[in-house]
């Protein structure tokens, strides 16, 4: 355990000695975080004042809704994206192999490449949530920022888990792009992003079951807008787990199957 | 110590690389592997570090804390962004081992290659030949028994191929060491190795 988190902390080293090589980098996260709470503000203004059945149970702030939902997805699919990209990037530039003659496993290294991107997404939801408060004072507080932040850490496992079953397909196949791409649409679609999934057929909103970030955003909506007890999201919190440890077990298991598929194929290092 | 090939078979795409190949490496000779391009010489190195998957047959280390390095000329093997001492900081943290001990490595074990006057310049400013000085760094903190390597003298210059011949010699006195070597240049590698094998 302590080789790993050592492992943890030197990847974090790396990977903040990589980001600040690249001088514009906090500049473009707060011109970005200003954007998105901007945009997202006025367009919450356009149904300001309707009131869809829908949105009753979040107070009909479609505002709170949209920021949530998206402060959720932005961060949940970074720590997706930065586990398969550090594999795509490792294969293409060239150092994915010397990982495989280390003392350290593979999937351990991979793992901890997640470390820098989980605290640059919490750094982002922090500026999200700045602005979110300069545009909208009355309905957030910084009591609801910790709460996200402890719902997202929870949150984390499954996403790491879907990241490392596309890391698999991308060690044997190099390309991943289109499963990535199915998943986060998906995870827009059906996991009430953008709009409750209440306004799905019933057929369809069974769907939200496999997405993590559907229970990660009925965790937060409930605490932040809803204004739910703990106890009244125990349903939320048990689907969370339930869903880290199929997903842990099976992404672990997919990289290392790959590994050994990849190793027999002489293609470990291919990009 | 000894690693032996039993058997060994590998095929990659139904051409045959390996058909029941056996040898035995002992410790403390040096090997030269010989043969055209697309032999297997490489498939061989890989084979040995694990890098590669044999379909049939068995490589048995005589030793089971055997610590394998397999150094090649491949210099895009680092991260460009990083200079060459956090780059073996990194590779070292996944070895073990601590800054102190890198920086210890770098200072005292490899102070012949003067690496300290470009340990902290970015990677991306190195010529091949410094860089290729860090790929073998990085291949001994670990202090390997078995030692594989694939052209590892390609991009140095003079001077620092006579580094480190010294440094390997050094080094071969020190430790029960199997050592295997390829290279382009027949007749250095004759003069330099032990035992030659032809593929």
């Amino acid at each position: 355990m302590k080789d790993f988190f050592y492992i943890f902390k030197a990847s974090f080293e790396r990977d903040l000695k990589i980001h600040f090589s690249y001088k514009l980098n906090i500049i473009g996260e707060l011109f970005f975080s200003f954007v998105l709470v901007f945009m997202l503000f006025y367009i919450a203004s356009v149904f300001e004042n309707s009131k869809s059945d829908f949105l009753e149970k979040y107070n009909h702030n479609y505002f709170l809704f949209l920021l949530s939902g998206l402060m959720v997805f932005l961060f949940l699919t970074r720590v997706f994206s930065s586990i398969v990209y550090f594999v795509s990037s490792a294969q293409t530039l060239g150092y994915f192999e010397s990982f495989f003659v280390s003392k350290t496993n593979p999937v351990i290294i991979i793992l901890a490449s997640s470390a820098f991107p989980i605290s640059q997404g919490y750094l982002r939801l922090f500026f999200i949530f700045i602005f979110a408060i300069i545009f909208d004072p009355n309905s957030l507080s910084f009591f609801n920022l910790f709460q996200i932040f402890s719902i997202l850490l929870l949150s984390i496992i499954p996403f790491v888990g879907i990241g490392l079953i596309v890391t698999s397909i991308v060690i044997i196949y190099k390309r991943a792009a289109f499963v990535s791409s199915i998943f986060l649409i998906g995870c827009a679609a059906f996991s009430g992003v953008i709009f409750p999934i209440d306004v799905l057929p019933p057929y369809l909103q069974k769907l939200s079951f496999i997405f993590p970030s559907s229970f990660a955003l009925d965790l937060v909506r409930g605490a932040i807008i809803e204004e739910k007890y703990l106890i009244e999201m125990l349903k939320d919190f048990f689907g969370i787990i339930v869903l880290s440890f199929f997903y842990l077990i099976l992404g672990i298991f997919a990289v290392q199957t790959s590994i050994i598929k990849a190793k027999k194929n002489g293609t470990i290092g291919h990009y | 110590m000894e690693i032996e090939l039993k058997n060994l078979n590998k095929k990659f795409n139904e051409k045959s690389i390996f058909t029941n190949f056996n040898f035995k490496f002992h410790s403390s000779r040096r090997y030269a592997l010989y043969g055209p391009n697309g032999s297997g010489k490489t498939t061989l190195l890989k084979l040995i570090s694990n890098l590669v998957k044999e379909d049939d047959g068995e490589i048995k280390f005589t030793n089971k804390s055997s610590s394998i390095s397999y150094i090649n000329s491949d210099t895009r093997t680092f991260f460009q962004r990083l200079s060459p001492v956090d780059n073996l900081y990194f590779f070292g943290s996944i070895n073990g081992m601590s800054k102190t001990q890198v920086r210890k490595a770098i200072e005292e074990d490899f102070k012949d290659f003067n690496i300290t006057s470009f340990m902290d310049m970015p990677l991306s400013n190195l010529s091949l030949g410094q860089v290729q000085i860090i790929n073998i760094v990085r291949g001994f903190l670990i202090q390997p028994n078995v030692l594989l390597c694939d052209e590892i003298f390609a991009n140095l210059d003079e001077k620092n191929v006579k580094n480190l011949i010294l440094f390997l010699d050094n080094y071969k006195a020190k430790k029960d060491l199997i050592e295997i070597y390829t290279s382009h240049n027949k007749d250095f590698l004759k003069n330099f190795c032990d035992e030659e094998i032809f593929l």
